[in-house]
């Protein structure tokens, strides 16, 4: 378990402090490089864990990633999806610990997971989505449940999956854990939140912004060179650094300029953490945006002790999941980079000693529906996900499959299947792993009361 | 504001579909500037047959259900096209804030139902040179020409539409399509939803609902009875008071976080920055073009690759707490990440001082005429004259960037950075000027439009 000091609301308060001074001296992370010295002695190295979320912009077609290989299941489930349908002789046969009413298999470009499942490193969840009350066919058509708001409306349900609150107010769910939790990191600068994919909703709204940075790393500023001794740069950097410290009136001014101050001066220290420490030396497939997110990924958390990091949550997205048209060449190509990518990081956590660690996970707008619209698939609702690293507990396959065919009493129309387990309870169990504790797990995600079970239990805690 | 348009009715290269389409988006962008300042609806039409938007949203090769593949229409530019490009999910007001039941929840403006009548109508469309329906010659697609319609893959049932209007069976796809448009530009939506986002991207993040609501008039009717008229759009919303008071520029929240696009727009136009580019292989010859470099450089923004049909940013997107308390949104903000300003202040500051003749020569020796990459770099030969005072330089560069709005703080920064510079010698001058280009440009006074 984690050890956390009760020390969170002075933390908060003095970080808000910093950034209402707009963080106006760029001492501040020569001074926590100095923190991070002193906390290295303290805490344990051991005690690290990291949450890397993959989501698939878009919409996943799970229902073609895993699917019933029993004849009489099979036979349903190409029925309903014809053209779309995955050969059920090319299907991966799995062969799970735990006892399923039929038998299940990847796709076939999943070769790579379909081994890590096998050795119990990756998990199967069935069927989730956006919940906020368990919700039966009946419910839905007599309008008797409450739903998320436009469910099938790609930012939307992209917004209610990432931040679990149908409210304006929207902030997401490891922005949440990260305000609870930000006495786990020794350095007070770097937010425990960091994304490869830019902005996004489940990072977003908190006490502390997420930190941004791309495949490549860090880029440094050319034309400042913040640190560079020649007189060109100290000069410039002198005549910036004030004009940055102006005081603005205008919220946007003074929003921007927190902005690039936060920018330059993390820029510097997070290069030089990375140049510090050695690429993880897993090979990675060339060429793939997934890949390379993931693998700066794991250059960040080898060089978690130089950052002075105990708690991170990674964000990375990947695109053209909304497979409208062509669906039988694009998606093949999805898994296939997918597979590549995920297996590739999995391979590093190994190499740096954090497989246990780390644990990665997938999500998504919503599932597709069975049906074919001629070439591909439209917006549907509930969905399978993977989770993968060595505290999941693996070769399973959790959750209720749902029922595939078409008219079905999971079925909405179309196959737009209901989900039977709900994204809060997912993420909660995920939450309650990376350290919430149960009470802060009922507060981080309120909609989880709801259902019966708070822990779907497939990490090992 | 074609630039703004693009913003509405979004297509990306970033999407497979529209890979290495480079000509059919260069038409799109034309498309864009054709009806900037005609009517809505005939930008519907245009857009909704152009051929690039119906691969991106899967319109094109969209044919009607057949129970024996037991498929069914694509609902993809049937929803989207509906909920991004013209009316949106709730039902608006004319000062387009959104509008309640009795209970206080929002109105749908659509169900599932009318997003099926609507993929049934967009079915049937095809390239206006494909010879047959299942045509899969992708190199000799016409990209340019709106589609064409393929009457045999055309759904001819009855389509429920938005406010239970009933198309009747058996009409051509033609005739579909143009009830179906007029019933969309018919519904109340359309003028505050466009007026808006219109006036998020030109002017400022938070209309005031009057605001809004002079322009949703005027878009309703130009005065001539004529709704869409995006000529009278645009001069309702540029002209409006509320974009003209001079109490505007002191109000802490009117204005716009600037784009990075528009940032380095700005950039070109004010100081001539034209590419030099090789014409042949030893060369002996050059041309100088107006271009983006580096073009896969990500710093968040590029024209016709934003992530999704959801554009590069949300319009009701807000930072972070301190401004959701206010119930202010700053769309802009949401690709300003550290990432992102690094990257777009690598730009300019390549561009401003590649000025200097020792880094231009720098940058002219990796012109080759094979890869295309040219050598961007800013002229100041107006102001290494005006430089010789520094004070008029500043003067300048306030009217030339800023509007003359540069606060007094900044001007003494500015002076007190340049001055030390030998005002008798031109490459001392150069300095000046390159230096209090690049600060203001990268100032947080400049970073916001207003």
């Amino acid at each position: 378990m984690v050890f956390l000091k009760n020390k969170s609301l002075d933390r908060r308060a003095f970080l808000k402090q910093s950034a209402l001074a707009a963080l106006g001296s760029s001492s501040f992370s020569a001074l926590s490089t100095q923190f991070n010295l002193a906390h290295a002695q303290v805490g344990g190295a051991a005690d690290y864990r990291a949450l890397v979320c993959v989501f698939l912009y878009g919409g996943n077609d799970a229902f073609n990633m895993l699917v019933p290989r029993s004849a009489s299941d099979y036979n349903v489930y190409a029925d309903a999806r014809r053209n779309l349908a995955t050969a059920r002789e090319d299907l991966l046969a799995l062969n799970p610990a735990n006892s399923l009413p039929a038998d299940y298999g990847l796709h076939p470009e999943l070769t790579e997971l379909k081994t890590l499942f096998d050795a119990g490193k990756l998990t199967l969840i069935g069927n989730v989505g956006t919940l906020i009350e368990p919700t039966l066919q009946s419910d839905f058509v007599n309008n008797r449940v409450e739903l998320p708001p436009q469910l099938f409306s790609h930012n939307d349900q992209q917004n209610f999956v990432m931040s679990l609150q149908a409210t304006q107010e929207r902030q997401g769910w490891a922005s949440r854990i990260a305000d609870l939790m930000m006495d786990a990191n020794a350095n007070p600068d770097l937010s425990m939140n960091i994304t490869l994919s830019g902005s996004n909703t489940l990072q977003a709204g908190g006490i502390s912004a997420p930190y941004a940075l791309g495949p490549e790393g860090v880029n440094d500023y050319w034309s400042l060179q913040p640190g560079n001794p020649d007189a060109w740069s100290v000069n410039r950097n002198r005549a910036y650094d004030a004009l940055l410290s102006q005081s603005q009136t205008h919220l946007f001014a003074s929003e921007f300029a927190r902005t690039q101050r936060r920018s330059i001066d993390l820029g510097v220290s997070l290069r030089r953490a990375l140049n510090q420490t050695p690429a993880p030396q897993t090979t990675f497939q060339s060429g793939s945006r997934l890949a390379g997110m993931l693998r700066m990924i794991a250059h960040l958390i080898s060089a978690r002790e130089t950052l002075g990091m105990r708690r991170q949550i990674f964000f990375v997205g990947i695109g053209d999941y909304d497979t409208h048209g062509d669906q039988v060449n694009r998606y093949p190509a999805l898994m296939r980079e997918l597979n590549h990518a995920l297996s590739s990081f999995y391979q590093a956590t190994v190499e740096l000693g954090v497989s246990e660690q780390v644990t990665t996970f997938t999500a998504s707008d919503f599932g597709r529906t069975l049906t074919s619209n001629g070439d591909g698939t439209d917006h549907g609702w509930g969905s399978h996900q993977m989770v993968m690293g060595d505290s999941v507990m693996g070769n399973r396959i959790f959750g209720t499959m749902p029922e595939l065919a078409i008219g079905s009493n999971d079925d909405i129309g179309e196959g737009r299947i209901i989900p039977t387990t709900s994204i809060d309870q997912y993420a909660a169990t995920l939450a309650r792993w990376y350290g919430l504790s149960p009470s802060q797990v009922a507060e981080t995600f309120p909609s989880l009361a709801n259902f019966n079970s708070a822990d779907l239990g497939f990490m090992r805690l | 504001m074609a630039f703004a348009l693009s913003q509405i009715f979004v297509i990306s290269d970033l999407s497979d579909a529209l890979f290495n389409d480079a000509r059919g988006i260069v038409h799109y962008h034309d498309l864009m500037a054709e009806h900037a300042f005609g009517n809505y609806r005939d930008l519907m039409k245009a857009v909704t047959l152009n051929p690039m938007m119906g691969e991106y949203l899967s319109m094109i090769r969209n044919e009607k259900a057949d129970i024996a593949r037991n498929i069914r229409p694509d609902e993809n530019y049937a929803r989207e096209l509906m909920q991004l490009f013209t009316i949106g999910l709730v039902t608006l007001n004319d000062d387009g804030s959104v509008k309640r039941d009795g209970q206080g929840d929002p109105i749908p403006t659509y169900d599932q139902d009318v997003i099926k009548g609507f993929a049934s109508v967009f079915t049937g469309w095809m390239y206006a040179n494909a010879p047959y329906w299942y045509w899969g010659g992708w190199n000799e697609a016409n990209t340019i020409e709106p589609m064409k319609a393929f009457e045999a893959y055309h759904d001819v049932e009855a389509k429920v539409l938005l406010n239970d209007e009933v198309l009747p069976a058996g009409m051509t796809a033609e005739q579909d399509l143009e009830a179906a448009l007029d019933n969309i530009f018919a519904h109340p939506n359309v003028a505050p939803f466009v007026s808006k986002q219109l006036i998020q991207r030109l002017v400022t993040s938070n209309p005031l609902p009057d605001y809004v609501s002079r322009v949703t008039a005027v878009f309703n009717d130009n005065g001539r009875g004529e709704k869409g008229d995006l000529e009278a759009v645009v001069k309702a919303i540029l002209l409006d008071p509320q974009a003209r008071r001079t109490d505007s520029l002191t109000d802490e929240q009117f204005g716009k976080l600037k784009e990075p696009v528009l940032k380095f727009t700005s950039l070109m136009r004010a100081f001539d920055v034209l590419a030099k580019q090789p014409l042949n292989e030893s060369g002996t010859a050059e041309t100088e073009t107006i271009r983006f470099f580096w073009p896969g450089y990500d710093y968040g923004q590029r024209a016709y690759g934003s992530p999704s049909v959801f554009n590069f940013y949300r319009p009701d997107y807000a930072p972070a707490k301190p401004f959701d308390n206010q119930g202010v949104v700053a769309p802009e903000f949401q690709i300003l990440t550290e990432q992102n300003i690094t990257a777009a202040s690598n730009w300019g500051g390549a561009v401003i001082f590649n000025s200097y003749d020792f880094l231009r020569e720098n940058c002219e020796e990796q012109l080759s005429f094979e890869s295309g990459v040219g050598c961007v770099f800013a002229r100041f030969d107006d102001e290494i004259e005006l430089a010789r005072d520094a004070d008029e330089l500043l003067d300048h560069l306030n009217m030339l960037m800023l509007g003359g709005q540069m606060s007094q703080a900044m001007r003494d920064v500015l002076l007190e950075h340049i001055e030390p510079f030998n005002s008798q010698q031109e490459q001392e001058r150069l300095y000046r000027v390159a230096e209090a280009t690049y600060l203001i440009w990268m100032s947080p006074e400049f970073a916001v439009q207003r």
